[in-house]
């Protein structure tokens, strides 16, 4: 940290005195008057380095930062970029590299065109793979076909040289939540709406919470529980399918109250509440006023 | 441009002294005394920003206090006169200003990026980068990682499964029979006049490249 003006005024003051003390010379700074040319001398010479070493305080600051914010292409960096990810069916979205800052960017930053709602990041089971699933709007979709190329493009030009990404975007798994819900009395025209929104944004959550988009049965519960108006919930019947396989095939994490899986890891990389007609959150969860 | 880092210790002793004092003998003191820390600092913004001079010549005479370049490092002149004295092994002739022309504030933000290595690349052996969707002169290519195969017998039809577990077949040491395709990670590709131009050919590229990519992976270097 730089050193105040005074404190190298005094370092100097004090070489001097010994520097002249050793040809015979005797020097008493106490004494030198306010205009006294070497006291004027010795504190501009103070003055300059102090201006050094503010900007080494400077450039030190400036690089700790650098350092601090080096992108390690790690799960959360790739996730926070793809979720920067731009399409545009009819204008090319070309990222660029700032040759200054190193950071990549757009020219033109247009959120109309963020694409991505959901990432997961998974590292793949070959060496050097990592697994990207991504999914797009708010009701979380496959993207098309173009879009997955692109994004491959995307994350292949920024990532690290050597690193396979290997971009997926598939229809979504589905999850049949069946649960007695107690709430109070009170809440009783907003309760149902609430606790399935509450749900549904729980599952939009999870590619944010994890990289692997876990859904926890403990995390469900927190969620639906956090409702204002919810006392208590009980899970009855958890069921989870990925897209391909029908209702009914699924696994079973609560069957008859008893739990027999914690979580689901979603084949998708992201999960939405059961669409099967009589097995949504409107069918299937029990409410009961307290 | 200018910068917070660059000072004209001058200028602040030009301010600081009294108006009758500048000019004087004192100020002249003054400010050759502070002509190494100008010195420095100007060297400091040579380290912070990089920097281009032309090539060493072995057949021309410099004066003291010329810059140059050579092996990617700046060197100054020390004496007048100087001729055919290589730089990097003649301390008394030339004082190596910085060891890397290649500006520490763009050195710090290198990494393993594809895009950002294929720039730090081609920074480094003065070729061309251009952004992507268009290849630079020397480009990266992430190659698909696949588990390498492991056959007796020369075509798949006449092959046999070895594995953990089953040998259904012996497998000749030599020969035809054996296929086994080591994976690359990455490739990098230089033109051909470019690696031809490099000392130490690969070795040297890699010294470069194994600063920045990520550890644990292999890579090869082409020519195109």
């Amino acid at each position: 940290m730089a050193r105040t003006v005074a404190t190298i005024q005094a370092q100097i003051t004090a070489q001097y005195v010994t520097a002249m003390a050793a040809i015979g010379v005797t020097i008493d700074p106490t004494k030198w008057s306010k205009r006294n040319i070497q006291q004027l001398l010795i504190n501009i010479a103070a003055v300059c380095v102090n201006q050094y070493e503010q900007i080494d305080d400077l450039y030190i600051a400036q690089n700790e930062t650098i350092v601090a914010n080096a992108p390690a292409a790690n799960k959360a960096w790739l996730r926070a970029q793809m979720f920067l990810f731009q399409y545009d069916a009819t204008t090319p979205q070309v990222i660029q590299l700032n040759t200054t800052t190193f950071n990549y960017y757009y020219p033109i930053i247009d959120p109309t065109k963020l694409v991505v709602s959901q990432c997961s990041i998974l590292t793949g089971t070959i060496r050097g793979t990592v697994k990207i699933k991504l999914a797009t709007g708010a009701t979380p979709a496959a993207l098309s076909s173009p879009q997955i190329t692109a994004a491959q493009t995307y994350i292949t030009t920024i990532g690290d040289a050597g690193i396979q990404y290997i971009v997926s975007s598939v229809s979504s798994d589905k999850i049949m939540v069946q649960a007695d819900v107690y709430y109070n009395s009170q809440y009783s025209s907003v309760i149902s709406a609430n606790v399935i929104a509450a749900i549904n944004a729980f599952l939009f959550n999870q590619s944010v919470n994890y990289f692997d988009a876990a859904i926890k049965l403990l995390d469900l519960e927190t969620a639906i529980r956090a409702v204002t108006g919810v006392n208590d919930v009980v899970l009855s019947n958890v069921a989870a399918r990925p897209d391909g396989i029908a209702y009914g095939s699924g696994t079973n994490l609560v069957l008859a109250y008893d739990i027999l899986l914690r979580q689901w890891l979603p084949v998708a990389g992201y999960t939405i509440s059961e669409t099967t007609s009589g097995h949504t959150l409107a069918d299937t969860l029990n409410f009961i006023a307290q | 441009m200018s910068s917070i880092f660059v000072l004209n210790f001058n200028a602040t002793i030009n301010n600081n002294l009294p108006p009758d004092k500048r000019g004087s003998v004192d100020a002249a003191l003054l400010n050759s005394s502070m002509y190494p820390l100008q010195w420095q600092n100007n060297a400091f913004t040579e380290y912070r920003t990089g920097a281009t001079y032309t090539a060493y010549n072995a057949g021309t005479t410099y004066a003291i206090g010329t810059v140059v370049s050579f092996n990617k490092a700046i060197y100054e002149s020390l004496t007048a006169g100087n001729i055919g004295n290589q730089p990097d092994i003649s301390p008394a002739s030339w004082y190596q200003r910085q060891v890397n022309f290649i500006g520490a504030d763009e050195r710090i933000r290198y990494r393993a990026s594809k895009t950002v290595l294929e720039y730090a690349l081609n920074k480094w052996y003065g070729t061309t980068f251009r952004q992507p969707n268009t290849l630079s002169d020397i480009y990266i290519t992430t190659n698909t990682v696949t588990i390498p195969t492991f056959l007796s017998g020369k075509t798949e039809s006449y092959s046999s499964i070895t594995g953990k577990t089953i040998s259904s077949g012996f497998v000749p040491a030599t020969g035809s029979g054996v296929h086994f395709t080591p994976v690359n990670n990455f490739t990098i590709y230089f033109p051909s006049a470019v690696y031809a131009a490099i000392v130490g050919g690969d070795n040297t590229i890699r010294q470069f490249v194994d600063k920045y990519s990520v550890c644990g992976l292999v890579y090869n270097i082409t020519t195109y």
